[in-house]
C-alpha cells in the first residue's frame, strides 16, 4: 500500500512551533534593538543640541540658552536669556517608542552659552530606554563644551570601548 | 540500432566547491574592503572632531594669553586650586585674577589619557572671565604624555603645541598634533 502524500498533523505541528518560536525570538531581539538605536539617537540628538546652542551663540554674537526637558533641547521658560536660534531640539523626533525614552541630567534649568561660543554650564546626562539596559551617558565641560560620551555604570560615566 | 546514453545536465560536485568558494572569496574581500573604508570613515570624522576642539583650545589660550600681565611656564606659585598631582605648565597672571593650565591625570574616568586643565575665574555671558571663584575644569583631554608645551619661540611670542593619541573601536592608534604661535606680552622667561 503506497504512502498517502503530504504532512501528517505531528509534522505540521512542529513545524508551526518552531516558526513560532523563531518570529518571538526576533521580536525580542528586534524590540531590545530598536530601544538600543533610540538610545543611540537621543544622546547623539543631546550633543547635537549643545553643538547647536554653541554655534547659534557664535554665529550672532549673543549670548543665549537652552534648557534640556524630557522631550528634548527647547528655549529656557525663565530666566533673561533668548533661546539659542534652531538649538530646538527633540530628543525622539520621529523615531517610533520615543515614550520609552528616559532621560536624567544634572545640568542647570537653563544651559548657557557666552556671546563668543563658550559653554557656561556643564554637567552630566543620562540617557536610557525602558526596553533596554544600554544607559548612555554624556559628560559636558566647561568652558570649551568638551563632551565625552560613555556607558552609565554603577552611578558613574565610564569610557565605552566601542566608542 | 541502441544510441549512447545522453550526458548528464548539470554540475559535477567539484564545479559546485569550486564556484562555491571563489564566491565566498569574493564576497569575503569585498567585505573586507566595506570594513576598511568604514574605519577609514570614522578615523576621518575623529581627526576632525579632535582637531576642532584643538583650534578652540587654541583660541582660548589666545584670549586668556592677550589679557595676560604675566605669564610664567611651568610654575604654579599664586594656583587658586590644588593641581592634585598635576604638572603645571602655564602660570597667566590677569586683573581677574590667576589662571593656571597644568596637565596630569584626569579627575574622572570618562575622560581618556592625560588631560590639560585650566583652574581660573569663570566665564560671563559676553565671554570674558568674570570676578568670582576660580573652577578647575577639562579643557582637552587624550593628551599625550608630552601632550601640551608652551615654548618661547621669540620675544614675546609663545609655542603652543597640543599632541593627542586616540584609539579607534578597531583598535588602531592615531595620533594628532597641533601648533600654534600666540603673542605672550608678559611672558616671564624661567
Amino acid at each position: 500500500m503506497a504512502r498517502p502524500e503530504g504532512f501528517t498533523l505531528l509534522e505540521l505541528l512542529v513545524v508551526v512551533a518552531a516558526l513560532a518560536g523563531l518570529a518571538l525570538l526576533s521580536l525580542g531581539v528586534s524590540s531590545e534593538t530598536l530601544a538600543r538605536q533610540r538610545v543611540e539617537a537621543a544622546t547623539r540628538r543631546v550633543l547635537l543640541g549643545l553643538e547647536r546652542g554653541r554655534l547659534a551663540a557664535e554665529r550672532q554674537g549673543m549670548p543665549c540658552a537652552l534648557a534640556l526637558g524630557s522631550q528634548g533641547w527647547q528655549a529656557p521658560q525663565a530666566g533673561a536669556l533668548p533661546g539659542c536660534q534652531g538649538g530646538a531640539l527633540e530628543l525622539g523626533e520621529g523615531v517610533a517608542g520615543s515614550a520609552e525614552l528616559r532621560l536624567e541630567h544634572n545640568l542647570p534649568e537653563a544651559v548657557r552659552f557666552s556671546s563668543n561660543g563658550l559653554v557656561l554650564d556643564g554637567g552630566t546626562v543620562v540617557v536610557g530606554d525602558s526596553a533596554t539596559v544600554l544607559r548612555r551617558c554624556v559628560v559636558v565641560s566647561l568652558p570649551l563644551g568638551v563632551t565625552r560620551v560613555g556607558l552609565w555604570e554603577g552611578g558613574a560615566c565610564r569610557p565605552d570601548p566601542a566608542l | 540500432m541502441s544510441r549512447p546514453p545522453a550526458k548528464r545536465g548539470g554540475f559535477t560536485l567539484l564545479e559546485l566547491l569550486l564556484a562555491l568558494g571563489l564566491g565566498l572569496l569574493f564576497s569575503g574581500l569585498m567585505v573586507q574592503v566595506l570594513v576598511l573604508q568604514g574605519q577609514q570613515g570614522a578615523l576621518l570624522v575623529r581627526q576632525l572632531r579632535e582637531r576642532g576642539m584643538q583650534r578652540r583650545t587654541f583660541a582660548l589660550l589666545r584670549s586668556e594669553l592677550l589679557r595676560a600681565e604675566r605669564v610664567a611656564l611651568g610654575s604654579a606659585a599664586g594656583a587658586a586650586c590644588g593641581l592634585a598631582g598635576r604638572q603645571p605648565v602655564l602660570q597667566i597672571s590677569t586683573a581677574e585674577g590667576p589662571i593656571t593650565y597644568s596637565i596630569g591625570t584626569a579627575p574622572s574616568a570618562i575622560w581618556r589619557g592625560r588631560v590639560l586643565m585650566r583652574c581660573g575665574p569663570a566665564f560671563g555671558l559676553d565671554g570674558e572671565p568674570s570676578a568670582g571663584a576660580a573652577q578647575n575644569r577639562v579643557v582637552i583631554d587624550a593628551l599625550t604624555a608630552t601632550g601640551f608645551r608652551a615654548e618661547p619661540a621669540s620675544a614675546g611670542v609663545l609655542q603652543l603645541r597640543l599632541e593627542q593619541e586616540f584609539s579607534l573601536p578597531s583598535g588602531s592608534k592615531h595620533r594628532l598634533q597641533g601648533v600654534q604661535a600666540v603673542a605672550a606680552a608678559g611672558l616671564v622667561t624661567p
